[in-house]
């Protein structure tokens, strides 16, 4: 046995490990559904909904950019194809990095 | 916000001020709403408890909201479903020192979506609709037709959208794109203004026993495009409407006895996008400058990459999900 503190061999305490966001939105949505006022039902599942898309992993900028760009050039061009083609690259892009939100939820409780 | 004691005793004084002697109780407040504050509220004259609605304004939407609703709500009436009006106060002198009106109280469901309801009543709900719409685009317009009746925000208006997007520079590329497009193909203007809702979708409509029993939510009525109306009609706001919306286009033509264009009608449902997006930029903003703790508001940051999604997917012709 070393003479380290436990927390530096195991990396970090327990208590310190960060939460699993997912973990967090599922509580929130389930106490949700538990709260009788539908106001706060709703504002609750909306912060459900912004907790579980929180850090999740987006495109860079080193992939974004060029689209933007494109994006730009074509318009520049008065290239229409052009520029819907890389709006639609971009959008779809932007978009996978979503999680699923129920928007009933989140609007109305 | 009011607070429900505030409503009662402010209705019910100012009801007393024109000579009736009412009981008024606040049952609920709205939950949906994020532009003005509605209150359920049962009022008594003596003559039985009656269900109402009072619609006041908030800073953001200021009391032009109200202005329009009570002259559209007038225009409408006996046209097309929706609540009577009761009472109303234009001005600013009133218990609640800005313009309210109270309006019947509709039974049934508010659903979010289409989707919410299930077939077939989708579909007859939908096509009931159109029916409705045409309707709506038969009608004098009143008082919304003059300048103060009518809002200067118009579903039809690319210009308005393109400034206040201005506001939220850097724009997303995609939004650039898709202002840049509509610029380049904007339509004449239409052979026919008519009284337009200007929010005419599922979310706004009471549906009770698979019919509409009233159409809500009439402060962005306005004088415009009839078609404008028709392709925010199945626009998803949130999730995609299923139902097959050709039909029900042939169905509108039918009612009105004119063709749709269907260039103008793409045009608008492009533009109906871009004012989505307007709408969660505006949200999401108002959050992050502090104006706004409501989380709703923050959330639709999360619907923007959705509706710019869906955007791109209409310009390039392939279906939305």
């Amino acid at each position: 046995m070393s003479g380290e503190p436990e927390h530096t061999q195991r990396g970090v305490g327990p208590a310190l490990r960060p939460v699993a966001q997912d973990r967090l939105a599922d509580a929130l949505s389930d106490l949700a559904a538990g709260i009788e006022a539908p106001d706060v039902r709703a504002q609750l599942n909306a912060l459900a909904a912004l907790l579980g898309n929180l850090g999740r992993p987006v495109a860079s900028d080193d992939v974004r950019r060029p689209l933007e760009e494109s994006i730009a050039a074509a318009i520049g061009a008065g290239d229409e194809a052009g520029a819907i083609s890389a709006m639609r690259q971009l959008a779809a892009l932007d978009r996978s990095a979503l999680a699923p939100v129920d928007w009933s939820a989140a609007t109305r409780g | 916000m009011a607070e429900p004691a505030i409503v009662a005793t402010g209705i019910r004084d100012w009801l007393r001020g024109r000579g009736v002697e009412a009981s008024v109780a606040v049952s609920d407040r709205a939950t949906v709403g994020l532009s003005q504050e509605t209150w359920f509220i049962r009022v008594d004259t003596g003559t039985g408890e009656r269900e109402a609605v009072l619609r006041l304004p908030t800073l953001a939407s200021g009391p032009q909201s109200i202005l329009t609703q009570r002259a559209a709500l007038e225009a409408v009436a006996g046209a097309v479903p929706a609540p009577a009006l009761l009472w109303y106060d234009d001005t600013s002198e009133n218990p609640f020192e800005c313009p309210f009106l109270v309006m019947e109280r509709i039974r049934g469901q508010v659903p979010v979506g289409w989707r919410e309801l299930d077939e077939p009543v989708r579909t007859e709900v939908a096509q009931e609709a159109v029916d409705v719409l045409a309707s709506l685009h038969r009608t004098d317009p009143g008082a919304i037709a003059s300048p103060r009746g009518g809002r200067a925000e118009r579903p039809s208006d690319l210009d308005w959208y393109g400034q206040r997007l201005e506001r939220f520079a850097p724009i997303p590329a995609v939004l650039k794109g898709a202002l840049w497009w509509l610029g380049r193909h904007r339509p004449p203007p239409p052979e026919r203004e008519v009284l337009t809702h200007g929010d005419y979708r599922m979310g706004n409509m009471v549906v009770d026993g698979g019919r509409i029993q009233g159409v809500l939510d009439w402060e962005m009525a306005s004088v415009g495009d009839p078609l404008a109306d028709l392709a925010w009609c199945f626009i998803p706001v949130f999730e995609p409407s299923m139902v097959a919306e050709p039909p029900l286009v042939e169905r509108y033509a039918e009612r009105t006895g004119a063709p749709v264009d269907t260039e103008r009608l793409h045009w608008h449902r492009v533009l109906g996008y871009v004012r989505l997006a307007y709408y969660a930029l505006s949200g999401l903003h108002a959050f992050d400058r502090g104006r706004s703790n409501d989380f709703r508001l923050a959330a639709l940051r999360l619907q923007l990459p959705v509706h710019l999604d869906r955007l791109a997917a209409t310009l390039a012709g392939e279906p939305i999900r």
